[in-house]
């Protein structure tokens, strides 16, 4: 459990079995991608082929015939449940048919008969005949775990099947065959008992982590370093005052960022729900399928976790993929694979790999369709360890922190907004990149610090106005990433104005701005001179109708009430 | 309009204290010092009188329970008028916010309400940043006007307190950061606060003595360090107060008690019945140091902020262990008694103590004090005079030593006495007379007579 060998081409074993399938369709997506001759080997017990990562994966890698094996494990038992008891169909290979693939049956205890049926199918594989599901019929002889009593099934059973053992048999059979000697054969298991008992004494003898490590590899650190921000710095006062940029949307902005990405870097592709000719749904993407062809810009079908597990597998393989999941709403059927698998793999194989991918989404609400598409659930993203959350306000940030996203070495989430798309600003032309974690403070001012991100942004800044009206001077700042979040920038305007409002289109209740409270309670509690405020939407359900969703999600009024609040709370 | 009496901060340690008892119940009039409670500290009882005349319309805190200081005890108002300090009522109703509107979109963090749903008056409401502004600039919070919600003191209390704030000599600056002290304000027509101002400020509470030094038991203190609160941080705070200040200078004299050893035992022997209890030497000194006193008044003096003040009488302190611990108490108008007189008032006030009910007189406003080391086998010692006094008298023990008596060495018994005096008020030569006095006293007591 939890080993892997990246640089071997071993992209691990996962605690969360049925979770890795996605992540090796990916990979071997990558394959496809990059023209390599290799194929991917995908094993998992009969229990993972009941997730639904399995059929997404097996239809994806069949339609577009990926070079992947997935072999089935079939031990008769999910940890203790048999597989008579919860598929109405005794073979996992039959479900093949479903996918239009080989389905092979093997005899798992019959080495010679596993070589055969995997060389076929890696031979397909290799002449670009796509994948090929493999059923090795065997048995477990232990439990589960070493916890497991294995009641469920009986001595006589465990019995008969270790009279089929295919080591002491493939053994005998040699030696029958007059292919090997007996002492050639105890030879191999003797150096197989040295191997292992060397192995152990390695393990025994290396030292245990450092405690003071704990935090290492995490992530793929690369601060921006003091002159990038201030080159950034320098260039946000250019995009402020010159009159003469162009201006872009803000849909036009992602896009020219993507564009000019696929441009710079040939790992770069994009991938997602409708990207491809239709544009994407909010037309981020419009007109790269065109550009790129289907090998760099492609629609995926509608799998959330496949296209999540795909883009982790295809990060550990060299490639850096984007791949837009349609509402950030939609991100948790994705979680797993983002969350479990991306996100931790680098701390769990011991900074051995990087998963250098962004998953763009869009989230907030403003068009009144609902709670399936109008959340901002960013929160339950920046609880990971291990992913960026990147949440930007203005087509000038979204570019220059797609661009970075997409060049830094770790997982993102990167977190648009749908009533974003068609505001308008300006962009310069320069192949400029915005640091990770570094706010932008988009107004100055000494009263109270309001501190937001995305579409909140803009109202803030409405509401900075009109307070400034009443001779309240607000400072606003744009997180504009929230993990790795820009402290120093946070906590040197509550030295200034001792107020903070936050504010977030999320619902109230463990919002990011709870965390960031928090955070200036622990850094800047000294300097704060009133009970901070934070401005949120209700916690209900994003309603549809519109004026239920104009009550629910917080207004410039409702943000001017909080900026009067923080100066004159009772 | 109602007003709210808490509980006083009677020393600067204080942090809390008990009511022992009410001397007003409800509903009694109230006029301007009348007594209204006595209140334990860790030091002592102590009484608290009315800074306000109405009516006790109500009482927060009964006797026997230990509150925080500044905590409202009692409401005192006009006669039927009804209780509605802001303390008063969030103390009794329970907070109206958080009842919890559909939509709540703005929300202070924390619940509402939370902080006015807190014990009043438990400690004082300031925002985070208004107590760092009053670290920073060592101002008292406590002595602040809140002008934010519920009366929170928030940074721009404490910025317009800065901006009014007396500028102080280098001294007082310095003697207040040491002290860990606000700067009071100056004295009417005067610019600037004196350092001798920042010292006369500090209360002068009875084991806050010089003296108490004493009491601090070195087997006491373990390899781990101690605060330096409590007791220890009072002594510590008028030790330093005392040596940063005066100019101290002590003058040591060997006295012949022979005389006195005789007079004592024979007032012992004469009164014990009649009184109880044997008259001790410091009964004699006592009265010794309060005639002197009285015929040299120029060591019965005090710096105050408008100058050197003449003290009308002596009030004599004369340190003693007790129980509780150090006491000095503190006899008024000493220099109106005799010997038996003192002797019986002293065990008055000793015995008061002991049982905590001292009064604030009974332990403070001292003129002059005298400690007694003799007992311990301290031949000579440099007392620390106890602010504001202007002199202290160390004395020694009493024990037979050779003596050249009329051209023969004779054993006599023999004193060292020891005076401290601070040479900004008295000068070398006046100081030296004033200990020549006390050493003729000593060495012929029946003088006291004439």
């Amino acid at each position: 459990m939890h080993i892997a060998d990246v640089e071997k081409g071993n992209l691990g074993a996962t605690g969360i079995v049925g979770g890795n399938i996605p992540v090796a369709t990916g990979a071997a997506l990558s394959m496809r991608l990059q023209g390599l001759d290799r194929c991917v080997v995908c094993f998992f017990g009969d229990g993972a082929t009941n997730t639904g990562n399995f059929h997404e994966s097996l239809n994806l890698a069949a339609a577009w015939k990926l070079p992947v094996i997935y072999v089935v494990e079939n031990n008769l038992y999910g940890m203790s449940v048999p597989f008579d008891k919860v598929s109405p169909l005794p073979d996992v290979a039959a479900r093949a048919a479903a996918y239009d693939m080989p389905g092979i049956v093997l005899d798992g205890m019959d080495p010679i008969a596993v070589y055969e049926g995997v060389s076929a199918a890696l031979a397909n594989a290799r002449q670009g005949q796509g994948p090929t599901l493999i059923e090795c019929k065997t048995y477990r002889w232990y439990g589960h775990s070493r916890s497991d009593p294995r009641v469920y099934r009986s001595k006589d059973e465990e019995q008969a099947w270790r009279e089929r053992d295919p080591i002491p048999n493939f053994a005998d059979r040699l030696v029958a065959q007059g292919i090997a000697t007996r002492a050639e054969v105890d030879a191999v298991e003797a150096a197989a008992d040295k191997a292992v008992e060397r192995a152990t004494e390695f393990a025994l003898n290396s030292p245990m982590p450092n405690p003071a490590e704990v935090e290492k590899d995490v992530y793929v650190l690369a601060p921006a370093t003091p002159a990038e921000i201030e080159a950034e710095q320098r260039l946000r006062e250019r995009v402020c005052s010159e009159a003469n940029l162009p201006t872009r949307f803000y849909w036009e902005a992602i896009r020219d960022a993507l564009r000019e990405e696929l441009l710079r870097d040939p790992s770069v592709f994009v991938m997602g729900e409708d990207v491809g000719i239709y544009g994407g749904a909010y037309g981020a993407t419009r007109g790269l399928a065109q550009e790129f062809g289907d090998r760099r810009v492609f629609d995926t079908p509608i799998s959330e976790a496949l296209i999540g597990g795909m883009a982790v597998g295809a990060a550990m393989t060299s490639m850096r993929p984007v791949a837009e999941l349609m509402y950030v709403d939609f991100t948790p059927l994705a979680m797993d694979q983002i969350a479990n698998q991306g996100a931790k793999n680098r701390y769990m194989f011991g900074g051995k790999t990087r998963v250098p991918m962004v998953i763009r989404t869009e989230g907030g609400a403003g068009r009144s369709i609902a709670a399936h598409h109008s959340q901002s659930l960013e929160a339950l993203w920046t609880h990971f360890p291990g992913i960026y959350v990147v949440m930007p306000s203005t087509p000038y940030d979204a570019k220059g922190l797609l661009k970075a996203a997409i060049r830094d070495d770790n997982p993102i989430m990167f977190i648009e907004h749908k009533m974003l798309y068609g505001t308008k600003g300006p962009v310069p032309d320069d192949d400029y990149v915005i640091p990770l974690g570094v706010a932008d403070i988009k107004r100055e001012g000494s009263d109270v610090t309001l501190i937001s991100y995305s579409r909140m942004v803009l109202r803030c800044l409405e509401a900075a106005e009109t307070l400034a009206a009443e001779g309240i001077s607000v400072e606003v700042i744009d997180l504009r990433s929230l993990k790795p979040l820009d402290m120093e920038t946070i906590v040197a305007s509550v030295r200034k104005t001792g107020r903070v409002v936050g504010v977030t289109e999320a619902y109230k209740t463990g919002s990011f701005i709870s965390e960031l409270f928090v955070r200036i309670n622990e850094s800047a509690f000294d300097w704060l001179d009133a009970p901070m405020v934070r401005v949120a939407a209700a916690d209900v359900p994003v309603p549809m109708a519109e004026t239920l969703e104009d009550a629910a999600i917080p207004s410039t009024a409702a943000i001017i009430a909080g900026v009067q609040r923080v100066l004159h709370q009772a | 309009m109602a007003n709210t009496i808490v509980l006083p901060k009677l020393g600067q340690t204080m942090e809390e204290g008990t009511i022992v008892e009410w001397l007003k119940k409800e509903g009694d009039p109230v006029s301007r010092g009348d007594i209204l409670f006595q209140v334990e500290s860790d030091k002592a009882v102590l009484e608290v009188e009315s800074r306000y005349k109405g009516v006790l319309l109500k009482i927060l805190v009964g006797p026997n329970v230990k509150v925080p200081v500044l905590t409202p005890v009692g409401i005192i108002g006009e006669p039927g008028e009804s209780v509605s300090s802001p303390e008063a009522t969030s103390a009794a109703e329970p907070s109206e916010a958080g009842s919890g509107q559909p939509t709540p979109q703005v929300e202070v963090a924390g619940e509402p309400g939370a902080l006015t749903a807190e014990t009043p008056g438990a400690r004082v409401l300031a925002s985070p940043r208004a107590r760092r502004l009053a670290r920073e600039e060592r101002i008292d919070i406590t002595l602040l006007a809140g002008s934010g919600p519920g009366g929170r003191i928030i940074e721009r209390d404490v910025e317009s307190y800065l901006a009014s704030r007396p500028t102080a000599t280098p001294l007082a600056e310095h003697i207040a950061r040491d002290l860990g002290v606000p700067l009071p304000k100056p004295e009417p027509g005067t610019e600037r606060v004196r350092a001798d101002q920042v010292l006369a400020e500090q209360p002068l509470v009875a084991a806050e003595s010089p003296a108490a030094l004493n009491a601090v038991s070195m087997a006491g203190i373990a390899a781990e360090p101690t605060p330096l609160t409590g007791l220890r941080g009072i002594i510590a705070e008028r030790m330093a107060a005392s040596a940063h200040t005066t100019a101290a200078v002590t003058l040591q004299s060997r006295a012949d008690a022979t005389q006195l050893v005789a007079a004592r035992a024979r007032l012992k022997e004469a009164y014990a019945q009649e009184l109880g209890f044997s008259i001790g030497y410091n009964d004699l000194l006592a009265v010794i140091v309060a005639r002197c006193l009285t015929e040299l008044p120029y060591m019965n003096v005090q710096l105050g902020p408008e100058g050197i003040r003449q003290m009308p009488g002596v009030s004599l302190g004369l340190a003693v262990d007790s129980p509780r611990g150090l006491l000095v108490p503190v006899v008024h108008q000493a220099e109106t008694l005799g010997v038996r007189e003192f002797a019986v008032r002293f065990r008055g006030l000793v015995a008061r103590a002991r049982e905590g009910k001292a009064l604030p007189d009974d332990l403070s406003g001292g003129t002059f004090t005298v400690t007694n080391l003799g007992m311990y086998g301290i031949d000579s010692f440099t007392p620390i005079i106890n602010l504001p006094e202007t002199g202290i008298l160390g004395v020694g023990r009493i024990k037979p030593e050779p003596a050249v008596v009329d051209g023969q060495v004779a054993v006599r018994q023999t004193m060292w006495l020891s005076l401290t005096f601070d040479h900004r008020l008295v000068d070398g030569a006046p100081a030296a007379r004033f200990l020549q006095a006390v050493v003729r006293y000593i060495e012929e007591p029946y003088l006291l007579l004439a």
